[in-house]
């Protein structure tokens, strides 16, 4: 197995292989992963190169013309990190552009895959107030903005504590379903107010919007494989939340709520 | 109107800037897709309230929210998604969902199924509305790289 490329040969193949499996961990789009990766091939005296990107793998095949080199890559964690979208996007901007070099490239994007510390605190304190925001945006009276601030504080709080693998994806959600129409459901058999926008916006957070629009992306683009999948895992997520709030919900029933 | 009109921003405007921060968005477009965010669920809700189709209403915002994210990224040089996608959470249909799962779960089947339809109808607009402006960008986008290597 000969080099690939003239110069810093396993650098090269390292970060073009990082770069795409980081898009697709922090919660990229198909596309994304795919044009950043043929960019980088291109940028580094590659261009016989080609890609498919799928939520749960990454299979790239690097081409000088003169000789080829296949990669599979495993996708076993997606979690959504905006920053690093944007970051691991700059990065590889400027590595095709020549104005970052190889090893600055490298040491950025390992430090992205290597994560952040996570910053539960500011997490939940944030789910908690956009909580409280929607439950009012969707009808509920001032009152009920504390109920659901401390129902989203905690679910976000909980659920962030299970790792991020494919298999917790939509247990999440379910977990957090329960976790907040039970809140929700004590809550107000105690003190009051209005149950359902109460839930549903402390749910907001826990609602597969992101992984909707990449589905819709991708099945626009033509990818059926990658679209349909994703639509298959936002309606399993969907459907799990659904499932852990009717918990809640009867549980609530029963002990005599009112809706 | 306008006070309810009024609320729906501000809420909106919140609840998007918080969420954007639940998801680590990087803080110089948190702002900015807030704005939007509020901006287009007002546009959807005033087209709600004068009477018109709710459906049109959030096709309009979604329409509004899509294409300035798609110029919010051309001008912040990030990826479109960072912008959209805190924007995109107000239009989630929140509340159909819940309602058509609360109307099965209490086994009124009757109230279940225009619940679940107005639900996919509203999610429908949502999307044919995000397909539009990305079909629309990424055909511009196209022919701008068509033309950059024509003109070599």
């Amino acid at each position: 197995m000969g080099t690939l490329f003239q110069t810093h040969d396993a650098q090269k193949k390292k970060i073009i292989a990082l770069a795409g499996r980081l898009v697709l961990e922090n919660g990229g789009d198909t596309y994304r992963s795919e044009e950043t990766i043929l960019h980088l091939c291109r940028a580094f005296g590659a261009p016989q190169s080609d890609v498919v990107a799928l939520p749960t793998g990454l299979f790239l095949t690097i081409g000088t013309g003169e000789q080829s080199e296949s990669m599979t890559i495993r996708i076993k964690r997606r979690s959504i990190d905006l920053t690093n979208l944007d970051r691991i996007n700059a990065a590889s901007r400027s590595l095709c552009e020549g104005t970052l070099s190889l090893d600055e490239g490298e040491r950025v994007l390992d430090e992205i895959s290597r994560g952040r510390k996570p910053r539960r605190l500011r997490m939940a304190l944030a789910a908690g107030i956009s909580s409280a925001a929607f439950t009012i945006f969707f009808g509920g009276a001032l009152f009920d903005a504390l109920p659901s601030a401390l129902c989203g504080f905690f679910c976000q709080l909980l659920c962030g504590l299970i790792p991020q693998n494919h298999f917790a994806s939509f247990f999440r959600s379910g977990l957090g379903g329960v976790i907040t129409s039970g809140l929700a459901a004590i809550f107000v058999l105690l003190f009051g107010g209005n149950f359902n926008p109460i839930v549903i916006g402390a749910l907001m957070p826990l609602v597969p919007g992101l992984s909707l629009t990449n589905a819709v992306r991708d099945l626009i683009r033509g990818d059926l494989v990658s679209g349909g999948a994703i639509l298959t895992e936002s309606m399993l997520m969907a459907t799990s939340l659904a499932v852990g709030v009717s918990l809640g919900l009867s549980f609530f029933l029963a002990l005599g709520g009112v809706v | 109107m306008a006070a309810t009109l009024l609320r729906d921003f501000l809420c909106s405007f919140i609840a998007t800037v918080f969420f954007a921060v639940l998801f680590s968005a990087p803080r110089r477009a948190v702002f900015f897709s807030a704005f939007i965010a509020a901006v287009g669920w007002v546009i959807a809700s005033a087209i709600r309230l004068q009477g018109l189709s709710e459906y049109l209403g959030y096709f309009v915002g979604m329409l509004f929210v899509s294409v300035f994210s798609e110029l919010g990224a051309r001008h912040y040089r990030m990826p479109s998604i960072i912008i959209f996608f805190p924007a995109l959470i107000p239009f989630i249909p929140g509340f159909g969902i819940y309602n058509s799962m609360f109307y099965l779960v209490t086994k009124n089947y009757d109230l279940f199924i225009p619940a679940l339809v107005q639900t996919l109808l509203t999610a429908a607009s949502i999307a044919v509305a995000m397909a539009v402006v990305n079909i629309f960008f990424s055909l511009k986008r196209k022919k701008e790289s068509t033309n950059d290597r024509s003109e070599q």
